[in-house]
């Protein structure tokens, strides 16, 4: 049995379903990070295994004990809040030592504990202090330390550092995943970030109109991603997205079609993938790091309509005016493109997009791969 | 207020220096420093040095008694009953106005979840009127001959107090007690409402995550959120009740048999009415000491907010 297990948990507000039947696991020790668009359920989720919202269906229970009825404080999880969600009126170290003095834990257990904490968190030197004198980065410590204090089965982080700035943001990434080995802990951790997802998560849960999309390691939903919305939002800049539709099928190799003024293309379709009809209407999808200059496949020519130099590569976005990309949070259909800073792109200068076979994905209309690209498309072309 | 700007400058440690900018801030403020100057300060000292002498309303000469006047406040027996008064009015005031406030403040961010914006206004709106006015309504609905209050009583089938509310000793000054609360009790709720909505959605949940629930969160999380607000809406309530006069004045004037008389109608009586400037002069020394030590406190209290 798993360390924390969720099943078929549903939530609702009124007429509005926000969690639709969830189920994962989480083993011991494991970082787990749930990701998803605002609205998408995420936080509800892990608010529900805290016990701050009531579940409509489902089970929660974690290190074999069923806690969906229990009290929050009876579950065995702590729980760090975006905002901190610190004591005004107690110290640092009252606020750590809160939970143990609530349980009527004596003095020398609850100060040792506090004690521990803040070595681990090295905030030792502010104990005295109220929380109305830390910076964001220290009140972020304090409300970590005050759940380690507890000593929880699980640690349930609520995007805790999306009000920090973005240097200390990374630096708190390195600190998480530091605190995550040293204790050895179970943490499960919402954010909308994908770079926290990726940066720390053992596994991710990237979770879409109260659905759970799909589950895996960082690399797994990068490289395989199960659906076109995993493939949109794991990875940055976003994958360029087309319409197209199947015109022939021979063996396993398919023949897609953009439009009548454009070349065909064909993919070889693997053993176990589904292969489409013809006549489908599919989405084709490229990492915008897969499109180049040289490759097997010439897409469209283009013009460079939006140049940003991020310093070691640049972000081009160009316009083939043939064809488009079809996604709502593309920029007006035009391609986006990840080059190497050298490569020196010019703001209306003409370029043609070229891409390997093997960097194409394939989704069905509904959204689900039918045809994964290689993992070894994923190099500047 | 004023208490807030003594704080204000409390908190830099410093006595403002003249320069530029500080002389255009002076005249800025000196329109309500001559304001403050005229009508409260000299009107103050002028009470404070009449204290030690003797004089009516239309003497020609003060003589000077020393302390003679506070003597006479000393064993006076008035003096005595009024500040009693005054006290039982503050201990009232006290329970009914916070406490009333703070129980309808939780109602209203707890309880109500339609219509609370209604509720708020309608308690709230005995605050805007005048006490004039707000004694003079009440005079009317406390009337022994066409009182709404007696016809509900009887209507009820028990019999209004013989002597009528307000003129019999035993529960006049209840009934002052119950129109202060009346029209101050929507101020002090709307004090401790915004205190409690003050408090963030998530030191609750934080709280509930560490243990503490119902009773244990009201002690740890509710009661340090508006402890500032309570000692605010205390303080305020508390000096409130010993400046009281415009309500006494109007209603009872003091009566019936004194059963009302307060440190402010007692002094207007003895100045006006029997023309003892110097004496009600020194009970309003009294007075104005008790009033600025309360403030003083006040500000002291906020200050460590």
């Amino acid at each position: 049995m798993s360390h924390l297990e969720v099943r078929d948990v549903v939530k609702r507000y009124g007429q509005l379903t926000v969690l639709s039947g969830v189920s994962f696991a989480a083993e011991k020790g494991e970082f787990v990070v749930m990701v998803g668009p605002s609205g998408c359920g995420k936080s509800t989720l892990l608010r529900s295994i805290a016990g701050l919202e009531e579940i409509a269906e489902g089970s929660v229970s974690i290190a074999g004990r069923n806690i969906t009825q229990a009290e929050p404080s009876d579950r065995g999880v702590a729980m760090v809040f975006q905002n901190y969600a610190l004591y005004p009126h107690m110290t640092v170290a009252q606020n750590m030592g809160f939970a143990l003095k609530v349980a009527r834990r004596p003095k020398s257990e609850i100060n040792a504990a506090v004690t521990r904490a803040a070595e681990i968190l090295r905030i030792t030197e502010h104990l005295a202090k109220y929380p109305k004198a830390l910076s964001g980065g220290q009140k972020q410590r304090v409300a970590i330390g005050r759940a380690i204090t507890r000593a929880p089965e699980v640690f349930l982080f609520d995007e805790p550092l999306s009000n920090l700035d973005a240097a200390l943001r990374s630096q708190m990434r390195i600190e998480l995943s530091r605190l995550h080995r040293e204790l050895g802990a179970t943490m499960l951790y919402v954010t909308h970030d994908q770079t926290e997802a990726m940066t720390m998560a053992d596994r991710i849960i990237v979770m879409n109109g109260g659905n759970i999309e799909q589950i895996g390691s960082p690399l797994e939903l990068y490289n395989r991603p199960a659906t076109r919305f995993v493939a949109g939002f794991i990875g940055s800049p976003r994958m360029n997205f087309i319409s197209a539709y199947v015109i022939e099928t021979v063996g396993r190799s398919v023949s897609f079609s953009f439009g009548l003024e454009l070349p065909p293309l064909k993919l070889e379709f693997a053993p176990g993938e589904t292969l489409p009809a013809v006549g489908d209407a599919v989405i084709l999808g490229i990492r915008p790091e897969a499109l180049g200059d040289s490759g097997e496949v010439h897409l469209a020519d283009a013009e460079v309509t939006v140049v940003e130099a991020l310093g070691r590569e640049t972000l081009v976005y160009s316009d083939a005016h043939a064809l488009r990309t079809t996604d709502s949070e593309s920029l007006d259909g035009y391609f986006a493109q990840l080059v190497p800073s050298q490569s020196d792109k010019k703001l209306g200068q003409h370029v043609s997009l070229w891409a390997d076979r093997s960097a194409f994905v394939v989704f069905a209309a509904d959204g689900t791969t039918l045809h994964d690209a290689s993992p070894a498309h994923a190099h500047y072309k | 207020m004023a208490p807030s700007l003594t704080s204000t400058l409390g908190d830099t440690g410093k006595r403002p220096v003249l320069n530029a900018g500080n002389i255009s801030a002076s005249a800025m403020m000196a329109p309500a420093l001559i304001l403050v100057g005229v009508f409260i300060l000299i009107p103050a000292a002028v009470a404070v040095i009449g204290s030690f002498f003797d004089f009516g309303m239309t003497s020609a000469t003060w003589t000077f008694v020393g302390g003679a006047n506070y003597r006479r406040a000393v064993t006076d027996p008035l003096f005595w009953l009024a500040i009693s008064n005054n006290i039982f009015i503050v201990i009232g005031s006290v329970v009914s106005q916070v406490g009333g406030g703070a129980i309808l403040a939780a109602i209203l961010d707890r309880g109500i979840r339609r219509g609370s914006v209604v509720y708020r206004t309608i308690i709230f709106m005995p605050v805007v009127i005048s006490s004039i006015a707000v004694a003079f309504v009440w005079m009317l609905i406390l009337d022994p001959n066409v009182g709404p209050l007696n016809a509900i009583v009887k209507t009820l089938g028990l019999s209004p107090p013989r002597l009528g509310w307000l003129g019999d000793p035993a529960i006049s000054l209840w009934m002052l007690l119950l129109i202060a609360a009346w029209q101050n009790v929507g101020f002090q709720m709307m004090l401790i409402l915004a205190g409690l909505q003050a408090i963030p959605k998530e030191h609750y949940e934080a709280a509930s995550l560490d243990g503490a629930r119902g009773l244990k969160a009201f002690w740890y999380i509710t009661l340090p959120g508006i402890r500032n607000v309570l000692v605010l809406a205390t303080l305020i309530t508390v000096i409130g009740g010993f400046k009281v006069f415009d309500l006494v004045f109007v209603t009872t004037g003091g009566g019936p048999a004194n059963a009302t008389q307060v440190l402010g109608t007692y002094t207007y009586t003895q100045a006006f009415s029997f023309g003892n400037m110097g004496y009600a002069n020194a009970m309003a020394v009294v007075l104005l000491v008790t009033a600025a030590l309360l403030g003083w406190l006040q500000v002291r209290l906020s200050r460590r907010a």
